[in-house]
Parts: C-alpha cells; structure tokens; sequence
C-alpha cells in the first residue's frame, strides 16, 4: 500500500564532496530519460558558455570549491534532486504535498509540476547566477534547540536580542532561513561580525556556533532586492503553471492545484521568497498539521533536511516525538524522515538498484 | 445497513460529481468580482469545512471527540471571510467552519484543519483554547473565540467596532487597520434573542447619531432554532425595513451571490463605518447536533428537501458550469481533503488531554502580584497631576478629609491620568457626573471621548467594555445600581470572566466595572436601588469583588482592581456602598470619623487583603460595606455600654477572601460574628463561616443577615437588613452562649 508522503527538496550546500557521482546512472536509467536530454541541453548551454557542466562537475574525481558557488552548485543540485525525486515509486509513495528548503523551493516548483524541466533549470540558472559578481552580504547560523533538539526559548531570546541590538546599532540583519532548530541569520559583513560577537559560542553535537556560512549571500533578505529585480526580467515568461499536487512555500503557505494563481506563484517566487525570510520550520510544520503524511521524503543529494525536520517533529510533538532520542528511536524502527540519499531508507519509497 | 444523514449528505455529493454529464455550458457566470481561481479556493474552504464536521462525528463515535455541532450546510459563510480582511476583529458563531477555513487563508502559515481538530477532541495542543472548550479562535487570525452562550457575543462585538474608531480618534492603537471593522455572525433563532436585539439597538443607536460603528452583523439564517421554526419571512420582515441600518439579503448557498452581497455589505460598512445587517438564507443540514433526533420533527421529506440545497452541491455546480474545473478534478480535491482530515485526526487523537485541575485552571486567574502593586503604587507623572489638578495646593492629597463619593471621584481623575486608555461610561456618568457625583468632572477634565454616556441598556454597557478591552481599552463602565447588573450578568458571567480561560490566556477583557451598590437607603428607592444580593457575583470563576466601605480603602482598592486588569487582564466588580457615599461621621454626630485624607499616589490596598479594626479579645466582628460601618458603631457600644471589647474585620475583597487574617482574628478571640448585610441564604456570611470551619478552627460563631427577602419600600426596610442594636443583640447572645 503506498503511504502519503510529503516531499522536500534541499538547499544549497546539499551537494559535496560525498555526493560526487550521484548522476553516474542517469543515462541508464529510463524513467530519467527526460532529465538525461535536459541535462544534456544545459550542458551544451553551458559548456558554450566556457561554463562547468553539470554532468561535468557530478562525475569529477576531485570536488573543487567551485562546484559550491551558486551559478554552478545550483543546477547541479536541482539535477540530483529530480534524478532523486523520479526514483519514488507510486507503489510506495503517494505524494500529498512538496516543498522545499531555500533554492529547494524552486526544485519544489518542479517536483510539483507548476514547471517543466525546463522551465526550472532555467530559474535555477538565473537565479543561482544572481550572486556570481561577488558575495552579497553573509549567513550566520545559531541553535535555537537544546542538545535534545527541543525548542530552546532561552537562545532564540538571545537570537532575537542580538538581532535587535545590531539593528539598531544601524546594521542590516534578520533573519535569512528558520531551519528547524537553527536560524540562518544574514546581514551585512559588519552585521555578521557584531551577531558572533553578540552571540554567546555554543556547541550542538560537534559544532560552535555561531557559524558563518562562507561564500554565501545574504539569501531570502532586503540585500537581495537586486537580485529578486533582475529575477523579475530576465523570468517575467517563466512557464509556471498550478502545481499538479499541492506546495507548501517558505512562509507556509498552500499552492493547490485547483486555486493556484501562476501570476502569484511567480511573484512569490521572484518576490517575497528572494528578500524576505525563508521560513523552512513553517513549510515542514503547516506539511504535517495540514497533510499530516505517514512519511517525510527528504530528496537529496545529500541528507542535509533531515536534523531541521526532526527538529520541527519535536517542537509538534509530532507522533509522540519530544526529542532527538525519541526520534532516533522512531528513526531505527520505522523512519518517519526518509532520505533518499540513504539507502536502507531509499527502499521504503523509492526504485532502488 | 441504513446510512446516517451524514454518510448520506458525503455520498450525494461523490454521486453528483460522478454523475456529472453536463457541458461547461455557460448558463452559470461568477460575479465579475471574483475570479475563477477565488472561486474554487472558496471551495476548496466548503469541502475543508463539510470534511470537518463529518469528522467530527466519526470521532465521537470512537470516543475520542466531542463535539458535533456542525457548519454542514452554512459553508456560503466562507464568502463573508472573503470579503473581509483578516485584521477584522471576528466574533463567530458555531458554524463557522468555513468562514474560519477561508481566513485561516489570508494569515500566514495557518494549520486550520489540525486546530479544528484539536479543539473537537478537547487535546490541551488545541491552540486557542487549550483544550477547554471547543470554538472558533485565533489570536493571528483576529477571531476571539466564542463560546455557546445565546448570543452572547453580539454585545462585545458591537463594543470592539465602537472600540475602533474610538481608538483612533483618541490616537490609541488598536493593534488593528484603522479601518477595520467587526464582523459578528448568528443564526435567525438566536437573533430573537433580547441580547442580541440590544446589542443590534444598540449599533443603530450610535449610528442613528452618526457615531461610528463599523460591524458587520451577519444573520445565518437556516429557518432553524433546533426544532423550531423561524416563521417565513420573519427576519426579512423584521431588518429589511429598518431605517437605521442597510440590510443586505444573499442566498448563502450560492458562493456568488453570498460573496457579492458580503463584499457591498463590507464596502459600504467600512466605508461609512456604519453598520450594516447581512442576511444569509442557508439550509441546515446534519441536524443541530450529531445526537439531534431531527427526523422525529423534521419528516425524512423535508429532510431530503434540505440536503438538495447542499451549498456544496451548488458550488460544484457553478464551477462545472462554467468550466472551472471538471467533476473529476472536483471529487479528486474533495477526497484528497478528506483524506487529510481524517489523517490528521488519527494524530490528533494521540494528544494529551488535561487530568489535573492545575492546567484547566491555569488562565483563570492570573496574578503577579509584585507586578501588579508596582503599577498599583505607580501614578501618572507630577507634570501631568499638577497640570491636571491645578497646583500643588489643590492636589487632593493636600485637601482635608473627604467622604467616599468626594475621594473616588479624586481617585477616578488620577486614574484617567495615570491610564490614557482608560474609558469611563455608563448611564448618566458624563456631564452629571454620575446619579451619586462619583464621575463628577470626569467628562470636563478628559473629554466626551474617554467619558460618556451610554444608552440605558446594561448588556450594552458591559458589551461594550468587552469589545473595548478586546481591542487594548482598560474600560471603567458604571453600572448604576446593583439589580440593574443582574440584568446583564452573562456579559461578566459567560463573556467577560470566561474569555482567559477559553482562549487559554491569549485574549484577555480588563475591565473594572464600578457598581453603586446595597441597601440603607433609609427607605428610599425600594429593592432595585436597594439591591443586597451577589451571591450570582461570588461564584464567577477568576472575577476579582472589591466591596470598600470608605474612602481610604476605596481608593487604594480601586488602584489595585485597575492593576489587575492592566498587568493579568482581570476583571473586577468594584461594589460602592450608596448609603456610605456622602456619610460623614462614624459614631458621633460631627465627629468626622468617616471622612478620610485622600491617599497620595504610592498608596494601594493590596488584592484580598483585610483591615482589622482594634485589638479587642472578646469577640471578632467580620463584615464589610454598611456593615463594617455598623459594626464598628456596635463594637463602641459593647465596649461602652457593656464592657466587651471587640475588634472588628473589614474583609473588603469578597473575591477572594482572606481566610488568613480571617481564621486568625477568629481565633485571637475564640467568638466570631460574621455580620452580612446581604441575603441569609447564598450570602457570603456561609463563606466566612466555612472557611473558619474548613481551616480547623472552632470558635463559637454566629451569623447576622439580611433576611431572605427583597428590600420594602419605606421604614420596613430596617425589619430585614442588619441593624447596629441588632449586632449588638446577637453579639451578647453569642457571648451568652445563647443559641441562636
């Protein structure tokens, strides 16, 4: 019997190192036949372009720095994500509702048919080159948990002051991404400075925070409003149309398929989603309250989704999860979090081999 | 096996989609007002809503929810929350599913379907509530939630539209657009109702005299008062003629024509800030509630007559029409809602459900007292107070003693000052500053804005200290006399007292409500200005009763109750002895000894704090109010004519009581009197009592009431309220040992 599934779809910094390779069974594989032939065709684009390929990249010996920056690391995600998302088996996986994390978003839009593959890497080279002239800005990030990854109110007050306090000592800053337990903070190079000195060092698991997040933008912020500008051009004939099953956007919005307004979609998209906070703990809280799935199909590459969604199951208490124990219990058992990039997990939903 | 009505309703409509064999022929067009993709989202609200109440009853019967009162056959209200903004204050009703599903729309990151759940299952999660009851609520989506009291909503709502333009004009922030407005909906039964009626005389009233009053009533009206029937035609009759309102009429199961209506209706409500009267005929389907034997009354015909005016039906209907959706897409989305409720309600039949009396009780009354003395003991600024009052010499601190009346009112002036969101009204409170003087210069001093006078209607007056609070206002109202309170009491009783707990603390209506009060009136005004009775008072969970006897207390307790209400959005009844008002003297003629100072700011009775009047050892005297002041008369007597040395308790909070200086001054002499000039039985005389007992003390006790009688007209008065040689009389037979 197939299970009702929510998919999400990852940000940048999703593809490194460890996920060299992950388009090695594209040409083999036959449901990926369309991907294949638009892979192909940005490729051709790109390599005219004397740009990296993203064929190129995924099939490197060596991961370089570069595949990181966003003109390249963009479409080589998206490229993964699809490869991943056309491996669920409809068997297996009845998918009730997609969304996605930061440029997850636009992988989203795909996934739930509002573009063709096309369509999206197009948006996702426009956008993922917005930020090729030189880093916009910067991302910090801080807990907002405890060790057990419950809500920790007493450091998003700490969060929330330093914000304030840097603020108005006339900075730009805000929040760029709430992401499960973390908050991606941005702002100006000086803003970031002043958070890591506002900020008291903490440790979760084995990392200090705050951590900055080197050589990104300050995504989903007012320092973009450039970019989301530009956006608006160069895509004003983007082929969006209604999602073919529903989206959940960065602010916990539903676009469903009979009601959905592809001229909203598109200013959501090129809009508020580009300048203001990406509210990722929304998407993933408003996926279970409204569509309360069996699973949650967290696509690579990578397994980068599944912390931030654990950590919003505990904050809902979500199937009597109320900590990172609890989880990891529930995990072992029967996964309510599948990463495809796992493949013990992959088997549950998705054509594996 | 026979379907249930509601397995029926859900099969007509799968029926009717499957069947579907029509063109998109054009013969249906939506309004040009909305569009193709607007009118399918409103839809999409119907189906969320209809798959709610069915639900609803499939979890009643595993036992795990309930509640079924439904919105099955209402859903046209979506359209109402169509045309709205979701910063309109909301006061719904119980069929407001759909409405509530479509709003749930215009805020961020709303989850309106595991919320529904939540409250029908009474889980402690359920966000507005806490699992206390199940209603319509969000504190994001502006809709305070609504219990089931008849409509008992009405009034407030009439307050919170007058609150709104009341605010800007006094440059107050009423958290909401300043051109927002009310929204209340009913249904055609309850509109019979007298509270409804005043709180709808009340918004022609203002509007009559062009004051603002944006709301937007909204009459549901499915011919229905559970099995009585609405004569035909009667609300049309009755509002369509009115003068003094607009009426609009809409066919509520028909999505087009009730978003329509809604939209001028709303159009011309906020742009006249007027109100208006919506009429939505709609059916009622499901019967009233999942346990309504409607076939016993209704008939299967007329049964099946309603179900064939499903405004879900209607709504498919339309978008076949006009091609803006087929039948395949439509079942798809019904389905697909339906299987997301009822998976959700699988999760949420999990959740914790309250065991223990601490969380139920845990918004009812809350009290930081340090908090709330802070503010108790702070004032206005002394810029502000000499500007005020004119200069130092005429601070009332400076003046002589004064009576009560004369320092209340002082008290009022400094707390206006202190408080510019404070509004003080009621009847005949502004230029004749009120029947007893307290209000004098009030209305002078800060202006027709925050002092007036309201209609002569008390549910209106307490709706609209309600509404007001709602919105960020720390109203003041004045209820001329005792008896008359009794005749709105549901407005503090299941609106005001209970709106913390319903919302589980997130809405909260401050308000002191001054109450000229009790007998003595040395015969004047017969029972109903004379009233005695609170006992319907005392038991109001959370309601903070403050009963002064004179001035000093008077004023330090009414900074107190204004405290409350700011810092924990309390409610307190302030109860001021009529016959104490302009008493001067307390034994002897001249001798001054009720006339206090003035307390200068910095100075505040703390809540449920006792005063005790002398040392003596003999016996214990407990009252309040006119019989604190007899009492201590008596207690000079005894001591002068008899050689008992008394003391005497002033417990001046009836709610609470403090039953730690209480059971210590009763134990101190071992002889308690508890003289109560309210009622014998009910009074809080059984309270006084009880405590003592219950604290495991045992002096000798008796008790000196007022009988069990309405108060005469004339000199019978002082057959059946305690006397001073009555106190006397019982307060020797105590020490007698006499049994009484």
């Amino acid at each position: 019997m197939s299970r009702r599934a929510v998919v999400l779809c990852p940000g940048r910094a999703s593809y490194g190192k460890a996920q060299l390779g992950s388009l090695s069974a594209l040409d083999a594989t036959p449901s990926a036949s369309e991907l294949a032939q638009a892979v192909a065709a940005v490729d051709t684009r790109r390599e005219a372009a004397g740009d990296l390929t993203v064929r190129g990249m995924d099939g490197a010996e060596k991961f370089r720095s570069a595949f990181l920056e966003g003109h390249n690391a963009a479409p080589l995600i998206f490229a993964v994500t699809a490869f991943e998302a056309l491996r669920l088996d409809p068997e297996l996986v009845d998918v009730v509702a997609v969304g996605g994390n930061s440029m997850g978003w636009y992988s989203a839009l795909w996934a739930a048919g509002a573009l063709d593959l096309e369509g999206a890497f197009e948006l996702i080279g426009t956008m993922g080159a917005m930020t090729r002239d030189g880093v916009v800005g910067g991302q910090s990030i801080y807990p907002v948990v405890d060790d057990d990854w419950r809500p920790s109110p007493d450091r998003a007050v700490q969060v929330d002051r330093a914000l304030r306090q840097v603020v108005e000592d006339g900075h730009a800053a805000g929040d760029s991404i709430r992401f499960g337990g973390l908050r991606v903070l941005w702002g100006d190079d000086a803003a970031i400075a002043a958070l890591a000195e506002a900020l008291p060092t903490v440790k979760l698991g084995k990392t200090e925070y705050p951590l900055r997040l080197l050589g990104n933008s300050a995504f989903h912020s007012q320092l973009m409003s450039n970019a989301s500008t530009s956006g608006r051009q160069a895509l004003a004939g983007l082929p969006l149309e209604a999602p073919r099953v529903p989206l959940i956007d960065g602010t916990g919005r539903q676009w469903r398929p009979l009601t959905t307004s592809t001229d909203s979609l598109l200013s959501y998209t090129l809009g508020h989603q580009v300048t203001e906070t990406f509210d990722f703990a929304a998407t993933v809280r408003v996926a279970l309250r409204e569509y309360a799935p069996d699973v949650i199909v967290a696509l690579g590459p990578g397994e980068s989704l599944g912390g931030a969604v654990a950590q919003v199951l505990i904050a809902e208490g979500w199937q009597g999860i109320h900590n990172r124990d609890d989880f990891l219990e529930r995990q072992a058992d029967d996964p309510i979090v599948i990463s495809l990039a796992r493949p013990d997990q992959a088997s549950l939903v998705a054509r594996v081999g | 096996m026979s379907r249930t009505r509601a397995e029926v309703v859900d099969r007509n409509l799968r029926d009717f989609l499957q069947g579907w064999d029509g063109a998109a022929d054009g013969t249906e067009r939506p309004s040009s007002a909305i569009s193709g993709s607007e009118f399918l989202d409103l839809v999409e609200s119907q189906f969320q809503a209809r798959h709610l109440d069915l639900e609803a009853r499939r979890l009643k019967e595993r036992g795990t929810g309930y509640y079924t009162i439904g919105s099955a056959g209402h859903e046209g209200n979506a359209a109402v929350a169509a045309a709205l903004r979701p910063d309109d204050p909301a006061f719904l009703h119980y069929r407001s599913g759909a409405f509530f599903a479509q709003r749930a729309k215009q805020v961020e990151a709303q989850t309106p379907i595991f919320d529904v759940l939540l409250s029908l299952c009474a889980a402690m999660d359920d966000p507005i509530s806490g699992g206390r009851h199940k209603v319509f609520g969000s504190r994001d989506m502006w809709i305070p939630p609504q219990t089931s009291t008849i409509a008992s909503q009405l009034p407030k709502a009439m307050g919170a539209a007058f609150a709104i333009d009341r605010a800007r004009y006094l440059g107050h922030d009423p958290e909401v657009s300043s051109d927002a407005v009310v929204v209340c909906s009913f249904g055609d039964a309850s509109l019979n109702h007298s509270t409804a009626l005043g709180a709808l005389n009340a918004s022609r009233w203002a509007a009559y005299q062009h004051l603002p009053m944006p709301v937007v009533w909204v009459c549901e009206d499915n011919g229905l008062g559970i099995s009585v029937n609405t004569p035909a035609g009667w609300v049309e009759e009755t509002w369509a003629r009115d003068l003094s309102m607009p009426y609009f009429k809409a066919d509520g199961t028909d999505l087009v024509d009730a978003y329509a209506q809604a939209r001028r209706a709303v159009e011309y409500c906020r742009a006249r800030r007027a109100p208006v009267f919506l009429h939505l005929k709609v059916v009622r389907l499901l019967g009233h509630a999942g346990t309504d034997p409607e076939l016993a009354y209704m008939g299967m015909e007329r049964i099946r007559a309603a179900e064939a005016r499903d405004p879900l039906l209607r709504s498919c209907e339309i978008a076949l029409r006009t091609g803006l959706a087929d039948s395949a897409e439509l079942l798809a989305t019904y389905e697909e809602i339906g299987q997301r409720v009822s998976a959700a309600a699988a999760e949420v039949e999990t959740r914790p459900l309250h065991t223990s009396v601490e969380t139920i009780v845990e918004p009812l009354a809350p009290y930081e007292s340090r908090a709330v003395n802070i503010t108790a003991l702070s004032a206005a600024t002394d810029e502000d107070r000499l500007a005020h009052w004119g200069d130092e010499a005429k601070l009332p601190e400076n003046q002589g003693p004064e009576h009560l009346a004369k320092l209340l009112s002082w008290g009022l002036h400094d707390l206006l000052l202190q408080y510019p969101e404070a509004l003080a009204f009621g009847e005949d409170v502004a230029k004749r500053g009120g029947v007893y003087g307290v209000t004098a210069g009030l209305w002078r001093k800060f202006g027709g804005g925050r002092v007036f006078n309201a209609l002569l209607d008390e549910q209106s007056i307490l709706g609209v200290a309600i509404g007001a609070a709602h919105l960020g206002f720390l109203p003041i109202p004045e209820i001329q006399y005792l008896a008359y309170i009794h005749n709105a009491l549901d407005q503090i009783r299941g609106e005001a007292s209970s709106l913390q707990f319903f919302s589980n603390g997130q809405f909260s209506n401050p308000m002191v409500v001054r109450v000229a009060s009790f007998g003595y009136q040395k015969g004047f005004g017969g029972h109903f200005h004379n009233d005695n009775s609170i006992a319907a008072l005392r038991d109001i969970p959370g309601v903070v009763i403050a009963a002064p006897s004179r001035g000093e207390d008077a004023v330090g307790m009414l900074r107190t109750c204004m405290a409350l209400a700011r810092r924990d959005g309390r409610v307190a009844l302030f109860l001021e002895p009529i016959a104490l008002y302009m008493t001067r003297d307390l034994v002897d003629d001249g001798d001054d000894g009720w006339r206090d100072s003035y307390p200068a700011p910095g100075n505040a009775v703390p809540l449920g704090g006792a005063r005790v009047y002398g040392r003596g050892a003999d016996l214990t005297l407990v009252s309040w109010s006119n019989g604190l002041w007899r009492s201590l008369r008596a207690a000079d007597t005894l001591r002068r004519d008899h050689g008992v040395d008394a003391r005497v308790v002033d417990l001046r909070w009836l709610s609470p009581l403090d039953e730690g200086t209480l059971v210590r001054e009763a134990e101190a002499t071992g002889n308690v009197l508890v003289v109560d000039e309210g009622r014998r039985t009910g009074g809080v005389s059984e309270a006084i009592i009880t405590a003592i007992v219950d604290a495991g003390a045992s002096p000798r006790m008796a008790r000196y009431c007022g009988e069990d009688t309405f108060i005469p007209l004339g000199p019978a008065w002082e057959q059946v309220l305690p006397s001073e040689e009555g106190i006397v009389e019982h307060a020797l037979a105590l020490l007698r040992g006499d049994q009484p």
